[in-house]
Parts: structure tokens; C-alpha cells; sequence
């Protein structure tokens, strides 16, 4: 079983936390299914203890929808935006979710990339969104 | 009558959200200055004065640490109140922040409501609608 097995509960209280107070979108049950060919991806690295990267993956329709949110619905979200968004997302879910691992120590977060694929070699798990899914990587160093 | 309010950090779209954030305060029509880390920040604040600083730590060329350092050291930028924005929310990280210069300290998430708080607080305004 991957060590990353022990984070999955936090993970998800600070994906949830995440979406639901910036986002304004709720989070549902964990699925089987990951979040797509065309989902937007983000993926980051962070040091200190532990050392790792975490990586996001949100089913388009669900990205473009919560870009809007996060950027006002009066405004027409132009075709890059949903990405960082996603990325600025990415940031904020790792931070929260590092926070929650080891609240009093100093983690270094690397600005958030869009990857090519989703990290083949990360532990992942995938959660309900109502337009679709959001799929989390974790690959922590020993 | 509203505050003149720069945004420093690396994310475009933080910026637009902090933008709304701040507009929904109930501070005035504020003015806004972007800049996307500490020495943007700085070149700015060169060019005209601003009332408030929310400031990011993680960025490139200029990280929020080294900023608010900047800022602290200088008798005029000084005088400007800085609130740190970040996903850090350990103790450490905020503590620190303080000890250089830094007024407030919000952690995101963060629901509009703490925001608007920390910047009444530390603008002095009360009960901002």
C-alpha cells in the first residue's frame, strides 16, 4: 500500500475546504473514474517534510465553470484563464493540504505548472464534482 | 470615497479574485495597483502611493518575505500597512511575517468576510457594509 494512502482523508478535507470557501463548489463521494482526456491539469512540488509534488486534474466543464465563479460571472473567461485558475487552485489545495499534515512546519511550494499528462507514477484519487470530477496526485518522498 | 490598493502575487487569476474580494467590503470604490512579486511591487510603489498592500509569499524574483523586509526598511514604504494573502498557515510562517513589518495575516481559503475584517482593522473603518 502506497504511503500516500495515509493523506487521503486529508486530502480530501482540504480539497474540500478549498472548493467550497473560494470556488463555491461542493465536493461529493470519492469514484473510481479519473477526471478525463481534456481535464485541465496543474501539478507543483513542495519541500519539507514531507518533500513530494501534488497534482490536480479537474474535468473541463467543471474547470471552465469554476473559472468563471472565481473570476466573476459577469466576465467572459478567456481560453487560458481556466487553466490558471486550475493552478492557482493546485496551490491552494496542496498549501491547505500541507498545513494539515504538519501545521507548525515550513514547507516551500513551487509555482504551479500546467504538465502534459497527469504524473504516471502518482498516487491518485478522484472525487465527484456536479459537472464532473477533480482527480488528486500525490507522490511523497522517502 | 475608496482606498488605493495594491496586489502583489504571481497569480493572474488571485489577482482578479482579490480585486472582487475587495469590492464586495463595502471599503468604496477602491483603486488597485497589480504587480506580480515584490519587485514589481517596489517599481510601483515608486510611481504613486497606495493605501494598503496584500501581498502573496511564494513568488518568483522577489518573494513576500523579502517584500515586506524591503518595505519595512524604508522610512516612507514603511508607514504603508502590509496584509500577507498565503496558503501558509503555519505558525512560523506568520509569526515571521509580522516580525518584519507585516499588519495582518490571512490565510487562504478565506471567506470575503476575514479579508474584509483584517482590512478594516487595519484601515481603521468601521462596520464596512
Amino acid at each position: 500500500m502506497p504511503a500516500e494512502v495515509q493523506y487521503e482523508a486529508v486530502l480530501q478535507t482540504a480539497l474540500t475546504e478549498v472548493l467550497e470557501t473560494m470556488f463555491f463548489a461542493s465536493v461529493g463521494g470519492e469514484i473510481p473514474t479519473p477526471a478525463g482526456p481534456d481535464a485541465l491539469m496543474a501539478t507543483l512540488r513542495f519541500v519539507g517534510q514531507p518533500s513530494g509534488s501534488f497534482s490536480l486534474a479537474v474535468s473541463r466543464e467543471a474547470a471552465e465553470e469554476m473559472a468563471a465563479g472565481f473570476l466573476g460571472f459577469e466576465d467572459e473567461v478567456t481560453p487560458g484563464q481556466p487553466a490558471e485558475v486550475i493552478r492557482e487552485m493546485a496551490n491552494m489545495v496542496c498549501g491547505s493540504f500541507l498545513s494539515k499534515v504538519e501545521s507548525d512546519t515550513h514547507f516551500e511550494l513551487s509555482s504551479p505548472q500546467t504538465p502534459a499528462e497527469f504524473p504516471p507514477e502518482a498516487w491518485r484519487c478522484s472525487f465527484e464534482l456536479e459537472n464532473g470530477s477533480i482527480e488528486v496526485g500525490l507522490t511523497t518522498l522517502p | 470615497m475608496g482606498f488605493s490598493v495594491m496586489i502583489v502575487d504571481d497569480s493572474p487569476a488571485m489577482r482578479k479574485f482579490m480585486r472582487r474580494v475587495v469590492d464586495l467590503t463595502g471599503l468604496g470604490e477602491c483603486e488597485y495597483v497589480e504587480a506580480a512579486n515584490g519587485r514589481e511591487g517596489l517599481d510601483r510603489l515608486r510611481e504613486r502611493h497606495v493605501d494598503v498592500i496584500l501581498t502573496d509569499i511564494n513568488m518568483p524574483e522577489m518573494n513576500g518575505e523579502q517584500f515586506v523586509e524591503t518595505l519595512d526598511g524604508d522610512p516612507t514604504l514603511r508607514q504603508i500597512p502590509v496584509v500577507v494573502v498565503s496558503t501558509d498557515a503555519s505558525d512560523h510562517r506568520m509569526n515571521r511575517m509580522l516580525s518584519l513589518g507585516a499588519r495582518g495575516y490571512v490565510k487562504k481559503p478565506f471567506q470575503p468576510e476575514m479579508l474584509r475584517a483584517e482590512l478594516e482593522r487595519i484601515l481603521g473603518v468601521e462596520h464596512a457594509c
